[in-house]
């Protein structure tokens, strides 16, 4: 069993199965690097991570530890390495699970919990997890109007009347706006 | 760290994360929400990846364009072509496909195999002397052939670029091309570079949509393209007529003269240059969507073999080869292998049943019963009269083919001496201009996945059939 302990102060600790935690890839790393250390003893301090959320993200990792690895690809992010028969094709569907979908926080005054969990996600690599996250909001947003996502986001309009008008303009090829 | 954390605070690649489950259309919006989102939505990765999800384009080969741009002003603007269309002309019919490819959206002519039947064996055409490629042309009597007299040709499916949407140094421009066998040919390819009669023109861009569309879309889902230079298209030439109907090229005047008036005797001429009076009109066509329907490979029997459902190049005779869609169906609550013209004639035209076999009537056939067309008949007759009932299944699946034959061969370099089954089926006849159709009876004979024949037994003849190696992508293949 390993420790976790959120940032809160005091910190709150969680004591979770070690099969588990290595979904984490950040923390699987860190375990490996401390081979020999008696690590059930160590707590692991998450400084970004608060303890609401790291409730959330070990009832996620316990509840995942039995699946099947992900199959990893190398990934190839940057544009010059122009490899036609890339993985990106191949890219398996993002679904969100039954459990999942009732796990995620995501009613509307949870919102915020849901960012914090996406965040705590990508900062422990915990890539099944950032996707389904991620699916969900881009779910959300798709089939919205600009007005829609700028509120659901809580995010200030920064263009100028003009600038904005020119950029009506520019995408005036995506039709059904 | 603060209690409040909105989407925003959230790190670049992690929003980058989420935009890359949205569409085009989303992506657009996230767009216009603040100026931060602006740029992370504008990522060539996310719009490379769009436009290998949707597009299936992912090579960028059009150095001058960003994906984004790429995606937007070229790819979503022509979102429909992209495909398979069938050809509106009524009689002749035809298959259309259009690609993105790295010089421009193509769309090519799918035209049948050529047919070698005519030439194979013959060295002379009228008194005009007929050279393989490889062989020199020292006189000036001489005729090249495209292809060897192969079968291996009849699997082929020929393709001839009719117009361009060309997307090179960021301009988009649309031409059609006159004549061009030799792209993607499979045939001719070796020899491209020595086709004399290519010539692109521009052509009347028809924009009836906010003044952007190159080409109209028709109610129906299809599309209209006309080119303004009528005058090109009937410039196109006997010469031309002779590589794209027959397969050779003529290296002199004089051979052409002499060619031409051999030809012209013939009733060849007259149905083949009706074909190519088509291809001359392309330059104003319509089209409609393709899509090959039928059941699945499922609902087949399993103890035999049977052709496989698609493009078949079909020998009709002195029409010359035609494709033809052949696909499983119910028909009167039986299961049936049906064949459809995809190009047509001027007896049964585009787009009008060819045959209809029925998959449960099986016929088991000795060498006797095949002897003749009579003898065929009455063997057919009995099996009617047993309910086509055949319980010698590995007989069945083996059965003795035309040997030295009475039949009309529609397939010379070709022999077949058994086949994996036959069924009785019913072909559509009709007198030119599509008059008095009828189903007439014929036996189907399978020899493998790929090739089928059908005897026409009151016409005496053979049809040979063979599946295209390019086949359209379809759902039920």
């Amino acid at each position: 069993m390993i420790q976790l302990c959120s940032n809160d102060d005091p910190p709150v600790s969680f004591t979770v199965p070690r099969k588990a935690v290595e979904l984490s890839k950040t923390i699987k790393t860190m375990l490996e690097d401390l081979e020999g250390f008696d690590m059930e003893q160590t707590p692991i301090p998450l400084p970004n991570v608060d303890a609401p959320t790291l409730e959330l993200i070990v009832k996620w990792v316990e509840q995942h530890q039995d699946d099947p690895p992900p199959v990893e690809k190398p990934r190839v992010e940057d544009d010059d390495s122009d490899d036609s028969d890339a993985d990106d094709d191949q890219e398996p569907e993002v679904v969100i699970p039954e459990w999942d979908k009732k796990f995620l926080p995501t009613d509307d005054e949870q919102k915020n919990q849901l960012f914090k969990l996406l965040n705590a996600a990508n900062y422990l690599e915990i890539k099944p997890l950032l996707d389904i996250g991620c699916k969900y909001v881009a779910d959300k947003i798709s089939g919205q109007t600009v007005e829609w996502v700028r509120d659901y986001l809580n995010m200030e309009n920064d263009y100028t009347p003009e600038e904005e008008a020119k950029l009506k303009e520019e995408i005036a090829w995506a039709e059904g706006l | 760290m603060a209690a409040e954390i909105l989407l925003y605070d959230l790190p670049d690649e992690l929003i980058v994360h989420t935009f890359r489950f949205l569409d085009y259309q989303w992506l657009t919006v996230c767009r216009m929400v603040e100026k931060r989102f602006r740029n992370l939505a504008d990522s060539e990765m996310l719009w490379k990846r769009l436009t290998r999800l949707d597009y299936k384009a992912d090579q960028i080969l059009w150095d001058c364009w960003t994906y984004r741009d790429f995606y937007s002003q070229v790819l979503h603007r022509f979102r429909y072509l992209p495909g398979w269309w069938l050809r509106n002309s009524e009689i002749i019919g035809g298959l259309l496909q259009i690609t993105v490819e790295k010089d421009g959206i193509n769309c090519y002519d799918c035209i049948p195999a050529v047919d070698g039947r005519f030439y194979a064996n013959e060295s002379h055409l009228g008194n005009v002397r007929i050279l393989r490629q490889n062989e020199s042309a020292n006189g000036n009597d001489y005729c090249v052939r495209l292809n060897s007299p192969d079968v291996g040709n009849y699997y082929k499916l020929r393709k001839r670029r009719l117009f361009t949407i060309s997307y090179l140094g960021r301009r988009l421009r649309m031409y059609c091309h006159q004549s061009d066998l030799a792209i993607q040919d499979g045939i001719f390819h070796r020899t491209c570079k020595m086709c004399t009669q290519t010539s692109n023109h521009d052509c009347e861009l028809i924009c009836p949509i906010r003044g952007q569309r190159f080409i109209e879309k028709l109610e129906n889902g299809g599309f209209r393209f006309s080119c303004q230079d009528q005058e090109a298209h009937e410039s196109m030439d006997e010469k031309y007529w002779l590589e794209v109907e027959h397969g050779f090229r003529v290296l002199s005047d004089r051979a052409l003269t002499s060619l031409m008036s051999y030809l012209m005797v013939s009733e060849m001429y007259y149905f083949r240059s009706i074909k190519f009076k088509c291809l001359r009109d392309a330059a104003s066509f319509t089209a409609i969507p393709y899509k090959l329907s039928g059941l699945s490979t499922a609902a087949l029997p399993d103890d035999v073999l049977l052709p496989r459902a698609g493009l078949y190049n079909g020998t009709y005779s002195v029409h010359g080869l035609e494709l033809i869609e052949c696909y499983f169906d119910m028909v009167h609550d039986e299961l049936a292998f049906v064949g459809r013209k995809v190009t047509g004639d001027q007896n049964v035209p585009a787009r009008e049943l060819t045959f209809t076999a029925y998959v449960n009537r099986r016929l088991l056939l000795n060498e006797d019963d095949i002897a003749s067309p009579n003898n065929l008949s009455l063997a057919v007759q009995a099996h009617e009269d047993s309910d086509f009932a055949v319980n010698d299944i590995a007989s069945f699946r083996n059965q003795p083919f035309f040997g030295d034959h009475p039949w009309h061969w529609d397939c010379s370099g070709m022999t077949l001496d058994r086949c994996c089954g036959r069924y009785m089926s019913e072909g559509q006849i009709a007198d030119s201009g599509f008059s008095l159709p009828a189903f007439s009876p014929q036996v189907l004979a399978v020899h493998s996945d790929k090739c089928f024949t059908l005897s026409w037994i009151e016409l005496g003849c053979v049809s040979v059939f063979f599946r295209c190696d390019t086949q359209p992508h379809c759902d039920s293949l």
